[in-house]
């Protein structure tokens, strides 16, 4: 597992992720996919590249981003890379 | 090497052309849903480009600056001794860019003239070509031309790429100089990255491609925000080593003109401030490498220069290969610009 410039826990991954993609809280659960969240889109997905790339110190590239298709894919990219903490 | 300082030579002149038509994003496009072209369009910071038609390319473009600039600074043709057109849109396979522009231009045929083949990093690496012959005494004045129609290789259906991009040409004197002042130089390459901007049919790898849309670019676009994002910051810091200077020493940091958001972000990590680092492609669209010259020209054209003007020209991009030059503007350098 990597190791990331900052941890942080699930509860508090998915209330980052809801705050980038500019979406309400009770929306961005693990099962939420692109097609429920219009927030999701191409600023979204570039605003949670920066956070990652400025906050934790990790990189999503093209391959990674293309396999996402649910908020649960992306919590679960962020505890492969070390970010997710229980 | 990657790093150098050259001396000896001076910017005498920078003039830049655009394509008179211009592109309004929100307005003229067709075929994208409008929320969507709101979000481009606000992460980009692109609400209008400058294209060109199927009548003009990059070379027309580099002639009318390389024209204007000529005139401006009353430089008789045989006095030019090279002549580089930094291009990744050529007229043709072959002849060169730079040939059809030495016709045009009328110059000696002792005139050096080629193309180099760059887009993105184009600038700096053809300052640096220009330093290097003025500093080797291969040449006592050279044409830098950079142009590119990147709007000409988008595909109007790829919501990628489409919305992004406006054309430009630029042309950069340059002469020998008894000044000591130097120019500083960082150059690098990673073709591993090569295909996270290419443009893969037509070119002898595949002539004939079956797919038409492999006539048009194709944009990985996380990978090259990666790619922006790991790479400048280390670019703007080593070449502030290099040349011995600090960000409070520079007056402005000439970004090519990507995308608003990745400048920000990257101004941001090294601590830039905002004023330092102007940007133009809210109007013109991301023209690609000549965005820098076209930068530098819409930033200074209507300033008047008192005390020189510390530079720092970054370019970054397609092959992956991305660049930097740090100079001096002085007060008798010749600015213009026009639209075609």
């Amino acid at each position: 597992m990597s190791e990331a410039k900052e941890q942080i826990t699930q509860a508090a991954a998915l209330a980052l992720i809801a705050e980038l993609f500019s979406e309400a809280p009770e929306g961005v659960v693990p099962e939420a996919t692109r097609e429920t969240l219009l927030g999701w889109d191409s600023m979204g997905t570039l605003l949670l590249m920066a956070e990652l790339d400025e906050r934790f110190g990790v990189s999503l590239d093209d391959a990674g981003l293309d396999e996402m298709e649910s908020i649960g894919d992306i919590i679960n990219f962020m505890g492969q890379q070390g970010i997710i903490v229980d | 090497m990657s790093k150098v300082l050259t001396t000896g030579a001076r910017l005498a002149g920078v003039s830049s052309c655009v394509p008179a038509k211009v592109f309004d994003n929100q307005q003229d496009t067709t075929g994208f849903d409008p929320d969507e072209i709101k979000k481009v369009v606000a992460m980009a910071g692109i609400r209008q480009r400058k294209v060109a038609d199927d009548s003009i390319c990059s070379s027309d473009l580099c002639l009318k600056a390389a024209k204007n600039l000529l005139e401006d600074l009353q430089w008789e043709p045989s006095s030019i001794d090279a002549l580089v057109m930094v291009t990744q849109t050529p007229d043709y396979f072959l002849p060169s860019s730079a040939c059809l522009i030495h016709r045009d231009l009328g110059l000696s045929d002792h005139c050096a003239s080629f193309d180099v083949g760059l887009g993105c990093s184009g600038y700096p690496y053809g300052l640096w070509l220009g330093a290097m012959m003025i500093q080797t005494g291969s040449a006592k004045r050279a044409l830098i031309l950079h142009g590119e129609t990147p709007s000409r290789f988008t595909h109007p259906d790829d919501r990628a790429t489409y919305l992004l991009f406006g054309d430009a040409g630029s042309a950069t004197a340059i002469e020998a100089s008894s000044s000591n002042e130097q120019w500083g130089f960082c150059l690098h390459s990673d073709g591993s990255g090569y295909s996270d901007l290419i443009i893969e049919g037509g070119g002898f790898r595949n002539r004939s491609p079956e797919n038409d849309r492999d006539h048009f670019l194709n944009m990985h676009g996380a990978n090259l925000f990666n790619f922006t994002v790991k790479r400048v910051p280390t670019l703007i810091n080593d070449t502030l080593e290099l040349t011995e200077k600090a960000v409070a020493d520079v007056d402005a940091f000439i970004f090519h003109q990507s995308n608003k958001f990745i400048m920000h972000h990257i101004a941001k990590k090294c601590a830039l401030p905002t004023a330092k680092v102007p940007i133009i492609l809210d109007r013109f669209g991301n023209s690609g490498g000549p965005s820098v010259p076209l930068t530098l020209t819409q930033t200074y054209l209507d300033k008047q220069i008192t005390e020189p003007q510390t530079l720092m020209l970054l370019g970054y991009g397609v092959g992956l290969s991305w660049s930097s030059a740090l100079l001096q503007l002085h007060s008798d350098i010749r600015l213009n610009h026009c639209e075609l």
